[in-house]
């Protein structure tokens, strides 16, 4: 009887051991093991709860280094050896590149350059990991902007078309993406003349190069590619509508195709024409848009999904399906309406308001070039592109946070249209903007070209920059995690961050007052830069390129930010430019 | 063959290709030799073990993953929660069960088993709030409500916004 009873006992004992077998009574170990697993928001979640987990989460490196590339909104790239160096040196690393830009930094010139060119116009068109491509109508000039020792390179029109010796060119378009070391030239003959309209006609030529060394890419199953159209008959032209986009091994290109009868021409609505340059498979696709529109932005958020912004102010998420990457219009995002008066006028389409869209070029390619990827890119969802809608009056920029476009939006089955109301105040942010102002966007940073070194106030109007004055620098960051945890944690080893929030403007080219409240992290360059012959500013992750356009040569000057903290007295001295 | 004796004395003789995949085994065998003498497992019961020699059996012939297997790679790049069918089903037990096989796995070195057993708890935890993590689990929150407060406040930047 004693014996059963005590039997009874151990066994309650026992089971109470057992019992506290939980979560937080494994070893501070495994409960990193199992964090590890979690996405940081879930992770944050967790640390919450007690003691244990929380301090399980604030002596892990590996977990503190998942939360701060999380809170950076970056993502590690495959291409670093990153395996090689430890978390602790990688957290020091990630750290130093939160501290660039912040409040107060200062510059200095790592590369200077200047190039001749005997074009009278010319526009850079970016920069990319350190390499400026500028299209100069009749050859490309490519520069690395990092290697003072390395030439720039020069191709020839007829170096870039292979056609170009046997047909007419009418237009053609030509991009480079140095993260795959890849040049896309697009070229199309003058006239094209359909007899027999069932059958497929050539529309373009797209060549494949090495943007390193003018050969054929390696990558690429054919280096020439031959895109189709069918069509009405007497098609006259096609055209390309604005710069193809690239996404890793696919290229979209946008056209319509015009045709002419006796009395008239008719513009067709548009295609696009889906490369998966690699494999070299084409594919054709017509879309919803009315052809005939003047400006008209082609981007890429990721391989699947394509924005298509049209001058009415309208965004069009697209999602391309397959592998042939069908188009599926899915959301329309409608800006507010234009204020009438402002910009209606009767006798040109030059008085049409124009949008410029500004985004950081696609990281998103699969295959990326070791020597020129930095290690962290932003990721997907911690973008922003920019719109700059420009009428004669009140310009306005609005930053729009790309998360707005995640798969939550491209899961709507019907196409549907989405007003203003419902997505403005919730994904942007809005700023009174003058057109002599310069933007480049990467990830969730803006750079801004300004008169002054202290911003206007929401609502007051913008100045225009002078010819012969100087401009600030200023770095917005937009990243709302970043903002969000600066607002409330104060970690002592990361610099002095400035939040600021847009506030309230009635004044602009829309039919209604804008209203914000979402905040934004403000730094501005110490020094003025000379606004003569300046061109545009192109922003990296650890560097701006400022370019300018003295007549006959393109001037080239990268700049790299110095933190405060760091106590390195500033090169005061910059290399005067041309 | 090989004798295993678990903290409640029982005895259990599994083939030494299957017990090969707890390298804390594996070392031990090295280490000893032949050996008809059976090894003591003061931490793991006989209805952990049962399950462990389950997971062991099913999962024979496949290669173990290098011992070198570097930590960093492991632990910074993007892990996924996704567990075999197989897997799944051997892990559907209750919640004791999974702590007691996940300290046995981590006690006897299975690499594989570890994982899963850890993929399953945190799959348990995505997308609950703290306070359904804490019923889950039974944790008793230990934070005074200024703490509590303090470190809300300092996590919700993780948060959608």
């Amino acid at each position: 009887m004693a014996h059963e009873a005590l039997t009874r006992v151990e066994d309650l004992f026992f089971k109470i051991i057992t019992m506290a077998v939980g979560l937080s009574s494994l070893p501070t170990e495994l409960i990193y093991h199992i964090l590890l697993f979690l996405t940081p928001k879930d992770i944050c979640r967790c640390a919450i709860t007690c003691k244990i987990v929380w301090d399980a989460v604030q002596n892990s490196v590996h977990i503190q280094y998942k939360l701060e590339l999380y809170a950076q909104g970056l993502n590690e790239t495959d291409s670093t050896n990153a395996n090689s160096i430890g978390v602790a040196s990688k957290m020091h690393s990630l750290k130093n590149l939160a501290s660039l830009w912040r409040s107060g930094f200062h510059v200095n010139t790592v590369f200077q350059d200047v190039v001749a060119q005997d074009e009278q116009s010319i526009q850079p068109q970016f920069v990319k990991c350190g390499t400026l491509s500028v299209w100069r109508m009749n050859d490309l000039l490519i520069r690395d902007c990092k290697k003072k020792t390395k030439p720039p390179q020069v191709w020839p029109d007829h170096g870039l078309f292979k056609q170009s010796h046997t047909h007419n060119l009418m237009r053609h378009s030509v991009v480079v993406d140095p993260l795959q070391d890849l040049v896309v030239a697009i070229s199309s003959p003058r006239a094209l003349i359909w007899d027999d309209a069932q059958q497929d006609q050539l529309v373009f030529w797209v060549d494949f190069w090495l943007a390193s060394s003018q050969l054929p890419h390696p990558d690429s199953a054919c280096t020439l590619l031959e895109c189709r159209h069918t069509c009405e008959p007497d098609i006259y032209a096609a055209h390309i509508l604005c710069r193809p986009a690239i996404c890793g091994d696919r290229i979209v290109v946008l056209y319509h195709t015009r045709h002419r009868t006796l009395w008239d021409m008719f513009t067709s609505n548009m295609f696009i024409q889906v490369i998966d340059w690699k494999k070299g498979h084409v594919k054709r696709h017509a879309l919803w848009e009315p052809g005939e529109q003047l400006y008209t932005s082609l981007r890429l958020v990721d391989k699947h999904t394509m924005l298509i912004i049209n001058s009415k102010g309208h965004i069009v998420l697209y999602t391309l399906q397959g592998l042939d990457g069908s188009p599926r219009r899915r959301v329309t995002y409608l800006l507010p309406i234009l204020r009438l008066g402002h910009y209606l006028s009767a006798d040109s389409a030059s008085i049409l308001p124009y949008c410029v869209v500004h985004a950081s070029p696609s990281f998103h390619g699969t295959v990326a070039h070791p020597g020129l990827m930095p290690s962290y890119v932003p990721s997907p969802e911690s973008q922003i592109m920019v719109l700059e809608i420009l009428p004669v009056s009140w310009p306005v920029m609005i930053v729009i946070d790309m998360a707005m476009f995640s798969e939550k939006a491209m899961r709507s089955e019907t196409p549907v249209e989405i007003p203003w109301s419902d997505w403005g105040p919730k994904y942007t942010w809005c700023f009174p903007h003058h057109p002599s102002h310069r933007i480049s966007v990467f990830g969730s940073k803006m750079a801004y070209a300004l008169p002054r070194h202290r911003t206007p106030e929401p609502g007051q109007r913008v100045e225009a920059l002078s010819p012969e004055g100087h401009f600030y620098i200023h770095i917005w960051d937009f990243n709302k995690r970043l903002v969000a945890r600066s607002e409330n944690t104060h970690d002592s080893d990361s610099p002095k961050v400035v939040i600021r929030k847009p506030g309230w403007f009635a004044q602009s080219c829309f039919d209604e007052d804008l209203a914000f409240n979402r905040p934004y992290i403000a730094s501005v360059c110490a020094e003025p830069f000379p606004m003569r012959h300046f061109d545009r500013v192109f922003l990296e992750q650890d560097r701006l390129t400022l370019t300018r356009l003295p007549v006959g040569f393109v001037d080239i000057q990268v700049v790299s930010p110095i933190s405060m903290e760091v106590g390195l007295e500033p090169e005061r001295h910059r290399e005067k430019s041309l | 063959m090989v004798h295993l004796v678990t903290s409640d004395n029982v005895e259990f003789v599994v083939d030494k290709e299957v017990v090969e995949r707890s390298v804390l085994i594996k070392n031990m065998l090295e280490d000893v030799g032949e050996t008809d003498q059976s090894i003591p497992l003061a931490n793991v019961s006989s209805a952990v073990l049962r399950k462990v020699i389950e997971y062991c059996e099913h999962h024979r012939g496949e290669p173990l993953p290098s011992a070198d297997a570097d930590q960093n790679q492991d632990e910074t790049r993007k892990r996924t929660t996704d567990i075999s069918e197989w897997d799944q089903k051997f892990i559907t037990v209750d919640q004791e069960m999974l702590f007691e096989i996940i300290l046995a796995a981590n006690y006897l070195d299975i690499k594989s088993l570890l994982d899963v057993g850890c993929k399953t708890v945190a799959n348990m935890i995505k997308g609950k709030t703290p306070d359904e993590i804490r019923r889950l689990f039974n944790i008793v929150n230990d934070f005074t409500p200024e703490e509590e407060a303090q470190i809300k406040k300092e996590n919700e930047w993780a948060e959608d916004r």
